[in-house]
């Protein structure tokens, strides 16, 4: 569980799936603990912490949609309130029937699943900003404190149970597994317990799952993600709806513990103390949601005693400590002092020989990274047909034809303003084009999204940094590489052989963020590459590099070039020379010369426009 | 006197300036040319402060000013106009000269901001007017406006020829050799526009992969063909 920020995680990658999770041995040894102590446990306890356990739960489902997925949303409040509600109602209901509440437990989870997975479609498929995302959450859950304020007329039921307003809806029925038998206050705390922790379980082996690795990497870098390929939106979707789906079972258990639920959990406190649990916790850990439910919860009941006025004064004061003192939450605050004190306790490091051994399996030849998308595997031709761009008055765009032949090398220069970027933007898909048409070989792509060219084999390295900076370089590769290929094994293997291919082994476990300047540019041409594309778009992939680092990125472009076409912008005038490859060249949004770089240099008209010389347009006219 | 001893500065663990050395004296005009990459801008920015040198020093006057962060060295006398302009598209004209003035002394507010449109009366004109709804020439106006109300000493201008028409940069350059003339300001100007930089800098500085690396009169830079292909052309 939690910070995995010191562990290899290329082991976790590589380690493939059959195997018996790690996790299954962390519940057996949750559920014997807890079933030893049960017993000893006095009741009182066992109730109150049978609470923490199912507010641990909520605040989990939050650490989840938040802290990995990167969606904050005050609506898990919402949803444990409804799946409160959906409980209540469907235990009411049900069990003189059926004599058990296994069913309404289901449906408490299901009823709010589904709230989520509705509300959740209008804000993803809508495209709302991160912020309208709390605001809308937050607002939802106000308006059902409203509503279910307001019900206290009997005329407000769902069958037999009254939904009672203020006063809420009593005679909910305890939790009964089997017909006729409720569970008393220990066993209850046993079974809230261990379900609590496979669930917290689930979620964390879903983290390392696709899915998990893709919502991680919409968290980091949102754009990158949707230039990969993934449709955002759907994962989006996928994670506040799990998120609102664990949040009900915890809004489902909780009605039945106390056998009472009142709209005071749509309360905006309610709401805030969510996010209050997981940021003492540790906002990506899911230990540290349950872990800040009972320091929190803990020190608001053990000051309850000396006078209610002094309780939010003293826990605001202790949430202000935290988030100053301990930025990212009190567990993995813990687990990196635990990890610098006895290093073997924290991280499970992969042996050196192991780890190399798995690498050094894998072929360092291009041809074997790029024949891994069978079938498409060719290079392809890029061409654009009188292409005309006008932003609002502004023509930055012309009339540009251009034609890069497949498997061949161009580079586009041009002094600012000249208009190359803009070229560059509409082969990569960024502006659809005023006029004219973008073609991939025979087929037309001129109004696909940069997704869906990317999806039919146009790799993009934008100018600006776009990698995954909290993640390791293996899963920077690794969600390129399932971008393309789908398959987690195929994908392992691609991921690795792309390290090989940029000699990067030994930074496999490292955070993309630690890299250098020339690192980043690389991973970045190596997350390109791990798409095995016909046609590769460079934007300045040697900015910011030292000379041996050019020298380099040459080599590398050079060997791409054999398998693939490549398309480079670039204004570094020794890159291009030691390239040596076709140059066209841009002014004012047109074609102003093509040739090799060094027919340029001697070329006067280009020196004029370089130096921006009016009467060089007359010349060139 | 702005004095850049030494400095190697970059971004992350890059460097892209290197051992960099470079002097201007009071009341100078001067320009740093050279080819797309070179490290003209990061040069400004470390002189402003927007990023830190790694090893060397920034002196103005005299003063090792190489720890203090950008608003410090703005208050000591230092304005940049970056490439871009970067005036604030939701203000009003009067409003982004305003906001220059907030760190200044209140009771030259008003006078300087009637200095500053008697000098562009273009601003006076639209003062109520948005700073997005400014043509490119005259935001670059209202940035170098924006830029002169914190009286500055010294002025760092980056291609404040960018993307504008051939009449409004002549304009601009009038302008800036006026206030330098009239004020005693020191101009520091990037440039990729030869001419224009020759127009505005009695002295040019050649920047090639991180380093200064000739230092002569402007004119010649102008004359001289072979110069212009070595540092200038493709």
């Amino acid at each position: 569980m939690s910070n995995t920020g010191t562990r290899d995680r290329v082991k976790d990658w590589v380690r493939t799936a059959g195997r018996v999770p790690r996790e299954a041995l962390y519940l057996a040894v949750i559920a014997t603990v807890v079933l030893a102590v049960t017993g000893a446990l006095p009741e009182f306890r066992a109730y109150e912490w049978t609470l923490w356990a199912i507010f641990g739960l909520l605040a989990a489902s939050f650490a989840f949609v938040w802290g990995h997925a990167g969606i904050f949303s005050f609506g898990q409040a919402a949803f444990f309130g409804i799946g409160a509600y959906a409980y209540g109602a469907a235990g009411i209901n049900l069990s003189p029937a059926t004599g058990e509440t296994l069913t309404a437990l289901l449906l408490g989870t299901l009823v709010a699943g589904i709230a989520a997975a509705m509300l959740g479609y209008f804000i993803f498929f809508g495209s709302v900003g991160d912020v309208y995302v709390a605001i809308i959450t937050l607002a939802v859950t106000l308006v059902l404190l409203t509503v279910m304020s307001s019900t206290a007329d009997p005329k407000y039921h769902v069958g037999d149970a009254l939904l009672g307003g203020y006063n809420g809806m009593a005679g909910i029925p305890p939790l009964m597994l089997r017909a006729g038998t409720a569970l008393d206050t220990r066993q209850m705390f046993a079974f809230s317990v261990i379900l609590a922790a496979a669930v917290a379980l689930l979620l964390n082996i879903l983290r390392r799952r696709p899915f998990g690795r893709i919502l991680a990497g919409l968290r980091e870098n949102e754009t990158r993600t949707q230039l990969l390929g993934y449709d955002v939106r759907r994962y989006k979707l996928g994670a506040f709806t799990a998120a609102g789906l664990v949040a009900g079972l915890a809004g489902s258990l909780y009605s039945a513990w106390g056998m009472f639920v009142n709209p005071s959990v749509f309360t905006l406190q309610q709401a805030a103390l969510v996010a209050i649990w997981v940021l003492v916790g540790g906002r990506n850990s899911l230990l540290g949601a349950f872990v800040g439910v009972a320091l929190v919860q803990g020190l608001s009941t053990a000051l309850g005693g000396s006078g209610d006025t002094w309780t939010p004064i003293i826990l605001g004061s202790v949430l202000i400590l935290v988030v100053l003192l301990l930025p990212d939450g009190v567990v993995p605050s813990g687990l990196r002092a635990v990890s610098n004190v006895a290093p073997w306790v924290a991280s499970h490091r992969l042996p050196r020989t192991v780890r190399s051994r798995l690498l050094q399996r894998e072929s360092t030849e291009l041809r074997d990274v790029l024949a891994a998308r069978s079938g498409q595997f060719k290079p392809k031709r890029l061409e654009g047909q009188g292409l005309v761009k006008h932003f609002g008055g502004v023509k930055a765009l012309n009339g540009v034809d251009l034609r890069v032949d497949a498997g061949s090398v161009r580079a586009l220069i041009g002094p600012n303003g000249a208009g190359k970027s803009t070229c560059f933007n509409l082969l990569v898909g960024r502006y659809a084009p005023t006029e004219g048409h973008v073609r991939l070989d025979d087929d037309d792509v001129t109004r696909l999204r940069p997704d869906q060219r990317a999806a039919m084999g146009i790799g993009i390295k934008m100018q600006v940094p776009s990698y995954y900076g909290a993640l390791s370089v293996f899963e920077n590769l690794w969600l390129a590489s399932f971008a393309a290929l789908g398959k987690v094994e195929d994908s392992n293997r691609q991921a690795l052989r792309v390290l090989r291919w940029l000699g990067m082994d030994d930074r496999a476990s490292l955070d993309a963020s630690a890299l250098s300047h020339g690192e980043h540019q690389w991973l970045e041409i190596g997350m390109v590459v791990a798409g095995a594309p016909s046609v590769m778009l460079l934007d300045e992939p040697t900015a910011g590099m030292t000379r041996e680092e050019t020298h380099k990125t040459v080599d590398m472009i050079r060997d791409m070039s054999q398998f693939t076409t490549v398309v480079v912008v670039e204004h570094d005038m020794e890159f291009l020379r030691q390239l040596d490859a076709p140059v066209t060249m841009f002014h004012q949004g047109l074609v102003f010369a093509e040739g090799s770089i060094e027919e340029l240099r001697k070329d006067e008209r280009v020196l004029d426009t370089y130096l921006g010389r009016r009467p060089s347009i007359d010349a060139a006219g | 006197m702005l004095r850049v001893e030494d400095v190697t500065a970059g971004y992350g663990a890059g460097a892209v300036l290197t051992d960099l050395d470079f002097q201007v004296a009071a009341g100078q005009r001067v320009a740093v040319l050279g080819r797309n990459g070179v490290g003209k801008t990061t040069l400004l920015r470390a002189i402003m402060g927007e990023i830190r040198a790694k090893k060397g020093r920034v002196l103005l006057d005299g003063r090792d000013i190489s720890d203090e962060p950008p608003h410090r060295r703005a208050r000591s006398g230092i304005a940049y106009v970056p490439q871009g302009r970067d005036i604030f598209p939701g203000l009003t004209v009067l409003d982004n000269l305003r906001v220059a003035a907030y760190g200044t002394r209140r009771s030259r507010w008003q006078s300087r901001l009637d200095e500053v449109m008697d000098e562009f009366p273009i601003l006076r004109e639209k003062a109520k007017m948005p700073g997005a709804g400014l043509s490119g020439g005259q935001q670059q106006i209202l940035a170098l406006g924006r830029a002169l109300m914190t009286e500055p000493e010294i002025l760092l201008l980056d291609e404040p020829s960018e993307g504008i028409q051939p009449s409004i940069v002549d304009q601009i350059a009038k302008h800036v050799r006026r206030v330098n003339r009239e004020r005693g300001i020191t101009v520091v100007i990037v440039e990729q526009n030869l001419e224009f930089a020759t127009e505005v800098a009695e002295h040019a500085y050649l920047m090639d992969k991180g380093r200064i690396v000739r230092d002569l009169p402007a004119k010649d830079v102008l004359a001289d063909r072979e110069l212009q292909h070595e540092y200038l052309g493709v």
